[in-house]
């Protein structure tokens, strides 16, 4: 929050004090260090006083018909809460018949609940470590630092998760949806003799990576997943074929559908690919149609095409796509459409 | 904000009382079915539950769940339009004020004439002025409600502040509104 300087309203207007936003944090939330600051400074100068009286009552009146729910609705809507939440973690009631016995029935019931304490424990142990989650917005880039001193790039509308503490023992593990940049520092396992690397896991939707100190961008969006390989080398297992193991090559992009389960493998320049880290994505020869997918999840908007046909249009060589204006803008140039902006839908059309 | 007890040191059901009335108040101004309202708090509610364990790095805890609330209401409202089969399935909800004129005290008249005025605003600058006066929001949480910068939310607040400005300081023209 800025602070309170007199100086700077002395040329104010009643519209200049009614946008100023310290005046309006004093008429959302005053306190008594601003009621100083406000009347230390109409005593200094009077001939404001009318100005910031105005926008006071003015900022005063700008009040919404409030909507209030029956406190008893909020009661029921609370249990029906905490009984879906029960719902979402089942505990299996245990049958219970009025017959005797045998002997081994109860020895099994004794064993089974040894070991379900012993689990019980196991996953106990397990949770107390945190897990943390970064997530970003529509339009939004994060950084963030691992544990390790390993560091992710994280694209908009994506979200990365991990134990708040890694441990020497432990591999270290990441959790991935929607797209990010990884670049992974080199560990040497401390129980292992040897130069052995220390495993570096991240879990996409269908797929684990394995990698080896390494930089690299996994892009997940709706329902297919781009990996592309900057430098080292990472090995790439399926869930759905855990025996084969896809080592990638340095420029090596591969294309995986989940739906299909196909995967393709293709070469690129990653530093172009990978190039929305600092907010320029590079397209090559792109169509309309991709432009608007990668803006569609990047930026939150719903983008409409007036008819197929357009999407097809293809913009000639690279171009570089900074902020959602500009995609916008070249979009309306090079391919000489109209572009009509409501709210979070934007139209586009053939002129 | 660091953990689930520390985000809320009261307890969960004050938690979700609180939340239920705002989001009861913020969602009434998008749509009056109630119980697509409450549906829609009930799916927010559920989510922050499953995710009490993980650690979440953000800013601001309200901006985040009035942003979820908020994407939640919307694709419930879309959702609904579009098994109706109505025609403007896919505009934005509008951010609506009702002009329900109470009493005509003098005390309540300037706050009608603001009512009136509200309404030439557009849905967006409507529902900035009702976070940053009625939920007392900063301009970046709103920023991250409405997904949209800061900057450009400044713009948007200062665009419908000075429309709002111009209409109210012509008394005649308000009256041509009560009179209708």
């Amino acid at each position: 929050m800025e602070n309170f300087s007199e100086n700077s309203y002395a040329g104010f207007s009643e519209i200049d004090f009614i946008n100023d936003p310290i005046l309006q944090e004093w008429i959302i939330r005053p306190d008594e260090k601003s009621d100083q600051n406000w009347s230390s400074f109409l005593k200094a100068h009077p001939e404001k006083r009318q100005d910031v009286e105005n926008a006071v009552r003015f900022l005063r009146a700008l009040q919404f018909e409030p909507h209030e729910p029956d406190i008893k609705r909020i009661k029921e809507c609370y249990d029906e809460h905490m009984s879906q939440v029960k719902a979402s973690k089942p505990t299996k009631p245990i049958k219970m018949r009025n017959t005797r016995r045998p002997m081994y029935l109860y020895a099994a019931a004794l064993l089974a609940a040894v070991v379900l304490f012993a689990s019980l424990l196991y996953t106990f142990d397990r949770n107390s470590t945190a897990q943390i989650a970064v997530l970003t917005n529509y339009g939004e880039i994060k950084q963030v630092s691992l544990p390790d001193g390993s560091s992710v790039v994280l694209n908009a509308h994506s979200q990365v998760k991990y134990s708040a503490t890694w441990n020497d023992e432990e591999t270290r593990e990441v959790w991935l949806t929607g797209e990010a940049f990884f670049n992974v520092k080199h560990l040497t396992d401390t129980r292992k003799t040897g130069s052995s690397q220390k495993k570096f896991l991240v879990h996409g939707e269908g797929f684990t990576i394995e990698v080896v100190g390494t930089s690299f961008d996994i892009r997940q969006r709706r329902g297919k997943t781009e990996v592309v390989l900057q430098t080292g080398k990472i090995i790439l297992v399926r869930q759905q074929n855990p025996g084969q193991k896809i080592e990638m090559e340095p420029g090596d992009m591969l294309t995986y559908d989940i739906k299909d389960a196909t995967i393709i493998r293709a070469r690129t320049r990653p530093e172009e690919y990978s190039g929305w880290k600092e907010k320029k994505l590079f397209l090559n020869n792109p169509t309309l149609k991709e432009i608007v997918v990668y803006l569609e999840d990047n930026y939150g908007k719903n983008i409409v095409l007036e008819s197929p046909e357009i999407g097809n249009k293809r913009i000639e060589g690279p171009i570089q796509l900074n902020n959602l204006d500009d995609a916008l803008f070249i979009i309306s140039t090079v391919l000489n459409t109209d572009i009509e902006r409501k709210d979070s839908v934007i139209l586009i059309r053939a002129k | 904000m660091k953990n689930f007890e520390e985000r809320y040191s009261g307890d969960y059901e004050s938690l979700y009382t609180g939340y239920f009335k705002k989001f009861f108040n913020y969602g009434r101004k998008f749509t009056e079915d109630n119980s697509l309202i409450e549906d829609s708090i009930q799916e927010v509610f559920l989510d922050i539950w499953n995710k009490q364990n993980t650690h979440i790095v953000i800013d601001s805890p309200t901006a985040y769940y009035f942003a979820a609330f908020r994407y939640t209401l919307f694709k419930n409202i879309k959702l609904q339009r579009r098994m109706g089969g109505l025609g403007q399935r896919d505009d934005e909800p509008v951010f609506s004020i009702e002009q329900r004129i109470i009493s005509s005290e003098i005390s309540e008249e300037r706050r009608q004439k603001v009512q009136l005025a509200l309404t030439i605003l557009t849905s967006r600058q409507r529902e900035v002025i009702f976070l940053r006066f009625f939920e007392g929001m900063s301009y970046e949480q709103i920023a991250g409600v409405l997904g949209i910068t800061t900057k450009a939310t400044y713009k948007i607040m200062y665009r419908s502040l000075s429309r709002l400005k111009e209409v109210l300081i012509i008394p005649i023209f308000i009256m041509f509104f009560f009179l209708d």
